[in-house]
């Protein structure tokens, strides 16, 4: 019995062995996008309140759509970088796989390769990474990209270049439930934070019949806080619609909003907003009565 | 022919007590002789008992008596010089003194060996003559220890007899000692100490009092001390061990060292329990005889404790515990023991091996990789603290086992290609120790090599990331040197190298090397 205990004893301790300290995993989580890389970022002292312009509100609420749809799928990312590498291959790491959270009868991994590429000035190689599902009780079965991204480093913290794109056609032809994303397609996103402007462009593309074919976003962010969001989205009668937002680092800014498509075309509106959020210059081309304040107060001129 | 010496003596006796004599006593114990002799085991266990003895029943107050363990030449000298200058501080007050002084541990040549200092017997036999003292008593428990009593008057005889001298205070000079001049002295594991000491002190205890009169005179525990030191070690490989003495004191007479009339607590065999060899067991150990004859109470002073009583038949052992409290003379009640065989006999005796003594320690530590990327890029030059549990002379005399348990960590700066990371580091180290140590002469300073297992434990964790803490454990086998420093029987300094292996096997298998160093403060205990 003694005998027995001694070798369970010696087998824990072995087992106790190895870990996960490893500076190459740093390697390769480094370069899957977090949180703050991308998100867009208004001014922290601009606050919103009911005397706030209305474009600065719609683009408080554009940049809030923005970054919700960012973090849901960063979140997917982060659900597996939480933990360890459960494989190592000197230029690949696994995660996975684990139960699909939520839906335990799908598998999810993560896999990331570490690719040569000459073109990556200063390092050589660029990752590429796919968040990956597959049914459970089909250990045999392919595994469906979900998520694909890339991460080009160009030196730094963090800094280089990336695209994530989230594509349901193939998950939703095997059933792979993604009720959450309604009637979500597509999803493209590049970016890049070598130098200023850091830029973050995002496609959204919905399954035929949905209520707009889609929108796009693109964020551009400066070293001294300005900022600039351009949205754009079509409805299924086929008008188009864009906002085109600056803002300074101290929270005054410009909106402009104009009908690029359908009914209405060539018509804008102009807010422009000091740093108290509230408008100095209103103009409506639909609505001369709203007009107010002198364009001489805005922040930025007509684009 | 001896009893009646002890028999006429004692009808001359003078309690040095009852006369108002004010005892000192230095008691030196040394295990260590130097290179060219062989570490006695209990030598310093010997000089303890005399001292505990002393200071009970022998009369000494604690402030007046010395014990002097594992100490150098220069310190003895210094502590007899103490106690005498205390004995010549008590004569100019008046007062009347006796001096004891013992020694246990190495003599070779005519000289004390403590450790590798050397004390003249002859100067030691020369101070106890010169010395304020009034009565003047040395105790020599040493190999060829009779050298110092060759001189005119020595004796190597069963007892000596005291002449009376009615009219003068006692004054003089007594010298024991343990073996003739050509004689070894003897240890024994099953008393755990020398057979001489182990009399004396069981003798003095009471059982050396043949006149019944609760009180052990010198004469009587040297006859009692050398009756059974010759008996027992009679059959012996090394030969008998004869206890001579030299005896040069006139007076009064006799001179009482235990008085168990006066001690507290103390053990009595009536005088209608049954005949023979009364053996006081503790924790294995033979701590005091009783020879009891026919319809004669016995009593011996032993201190609070519970202790086994033995007595040895023909064809069995009778056995019992015995429970003495604190100022209680218990009185034996034969009912209490019981019939055993042999193979129960309480007395195991000390292993043939060294006593295992434990030490507890606390250490502040640095430790740092050899190779630099390894310190810059994965594990950090970190500060430790810990504690350590040794156990010595437990596989063999001199060699150490430990266990120790030390943690602590850094703050750094990853810099990869990539990212930048501020992390924190820490290490949980888990080790066992087997090492040498070599003792010098005195004892103080003990230089130490050996080998060492660590389980280590190291994390990191990223501040202001959502990088995961990353983790590595492993065994880390080593090699560690050293030396300690005692700055009494139980305190020791230790300034302490390691030097270890590790095989990193995350990323690729790396073999790695990782020094330690390391202060440290130990209590033996």
């Amino acid at each position: 019995m003694k005998g027995i205990t001694r070798v369970w004893l010696a087998t824990a301790l072995l087992g106790a062995c190895g870990g996960n300290y490893s500076n190459e995993d740093l390697d390769f989580q480094a370069a899957l996008p977090e949180h703050d890389d991308l998100v867009a970022k208004l001014p922290a002292q601009a606050l919103t309140t009911a005397d706030s312009a209305e474009y600065y509100r719609t683009t408080r609420d554009v940049v809030k759509i923005f970054n919700t749809v960012l973090d849901g799928f960063l979140g997917l990312i982060d659900g597996v970088r939480a933990y360890p590498p459960t494989q190592r291959q000197p230029s690949t790491r696994i995660w996975g796989p684990f139960p699909a959270d939520k839906f335990p009868d799908w598998q999810i991994r993560m896999v990331m390769d570490r690719k040569p590429d000459a073109a990556v000035a200063g390092f050589g190689y660029h990752f590429d990474y796919q968040l990956q599902v597959r049914r459970a009780r089909l250990p045999d079965a392919p595994w469906l990209s979900l998520l694909t991204g890339s991460f080009a480093p160009s030196g730094g913290a963090r800094k280089g270049s990336g695209q994530m794109i989230f594509d349901t056609v193939a998950a939703r032809a095997a059933g792979y439930p993604l009720t959450e994303f309604g009637d979500l397609q597509r999803l493209d996103v590049t970016y890049q934070t070598v130098s200023f402007p850091v830029t973050v462009d995002m496609v959204i593309a919905n399954r035929p019949g949905a209520d707009s074919p889609g929108a796009t976003y693109q964020y551009r962010e400066r070293a001294d806080g300005s900022g600039e969001m351009v949205f754009a989205w079509r409805t299924k009668e086929a008008r188009s619609l864009q906002v085109r937002s600056r803002w300074l680092g101290s929270g005054a800014g410009r909106s402009d909003v104009r009908v690029t498509e359908g009914l209405g075309l060539g018509l804008g509106g102009v807010d422009c907003w000091g740093i108290d959020t509230h408008a100095t210059f209103v103009r409506r081309d639909w609505d001369a009565a709203a007009n107010s304040g002198s364009e001489a107060t805005c922040a930025y001129a007509a684009p | 022919m001896a009893m009646c010496g002890l028999f006429a003596s004692r009808a001359r006796q003078t309690a040095l007590a009852a006369t108002g004599h004010r005892r000192f006593a230095l008691v030196v114990g040394n295990n260590s002789g130097g290179d060219d002799t062989r570490p006695l085991l209990y030598a310093t266990q010997d000089a303890r008992r005399i001292h505990s003895l002393l200071t009970g029943a022998g009369g000494v107050h604690p402030d007046d008596a010395i014990l002097l363990l594992d100490g150098t030449s220069d310190e003895f000298w210094r502590a007899l010089g103490a106690v005498e200058a205390k004995v010549a501080h008590a004569g100019q007050a008046g007062e009347r003194t006796a001096l004891v002084v013992y020694y246990s541990g190495h003599a070779k040549d005519g000289v004390l060996r403590l450790g590798r200092t050397h004390v003249p017997m002859a100067d030691v036999k020369a101070h106890l003559t010169a010395a304020p003292a009034d009565v003047r008593i040395g105790i020599f428990d040493s190999c060829r220890s009779g050298v110092v009593t060759r001189t005119k008057g020595a004796r190597r005889a069963p007892a000596f007899e005291v002449e009376a001298n009615s009219g003068a205070e006692t004054r003089g000079v007594v010298i024991l000692t343990s073996s003739g001049f050509d004689e070894d002295s003897q240890e024994a594991d099953s008393i755990g100490g020398s057979y001489f000491s182990h009399h004396l002190v069981s003798g003095l205890r009471g059982d050396a009092d043949r006149s019944g009169d609760k009180r052990v005179t010198l004469s009587e525990a040297y006859a009692y001390a050398y009756a059974h030191t010759v008996a027992d070690t009679a059959d012996s490989a090394a030969g008998a061990q004869h206890p001579t003495f030299s005896y040069d004191l006139k007076g009064n007479g006799d001179l009482v060292l235990t008085d168990m009339g006066s001690w507290r607590e103390g053990l009595v065999v009536p005088a209608a329990a049954p005949a023979g060899t009364y053996f006081v067991v503790d924790k294995d150990v033979i701590v005091a005889e009783i020879v009891k004859t026919t319809n004669v109470e016995r009593q011996i002073a032993v201190g609070p404790g519970r202790y086994m009583i033995k007595r040895r038949l023909a064809d069995r052992l009778r056995i019992g515990e015995v429970r003495i409290s604190s100022g209680q003379l218990l009185s034996l009640d034969e009912t209490t023991l019981h019939d055993a065989p042999f193979s129960d006999d309480p007395v195991k005796g000390i292993s043939r091996e060294p006593t295992s003594r434990f030490s507890l320690g606390v250490a502040g530590s640095l430790q740092a990789f050899f190779d630099a990327p390894t310190r810059d890029g994965l594990f950090p030059p970190a500060g430790l603290v810990g504690a350590e549990l040794l156990v010595r002379d437990f596989f063999r005399r001199n060699w150490v086992w430990g266990a120790d348990l030390a943690f602590g960590g850094t703050r750094g700066t990853l810099l990869r290609p990539t990212i930048t990371l501020p992390f924190r580091f820490s290490e949980v180290a888990l080790g066992s120790s087997l090492f040498a140590e070599w003792p010098s002469a005195s004892g103080r300073v003990v230089p130490f090599f050996g080998a060492r297992v660590a389980f280590m434990f190291m994390s990191r964790t990223f501040e202001g990331s959502a990088i995961p803490a990353q983790t590595f454990s492993t065994f880390s086998p080593g090699l560690l040197g050293g030396g300690r420093y005692r700055f009494s029987d139980g305190v020791s300094a230790v300034a302490r190298a390691r030097v270890h292996y590790l095989l990193y096997n995350i990323d690729e298998n790396r073999s790695l090397g990782y020094w330690e160093l390391a202060l440290a403060m130990a209590y033996e205990f």
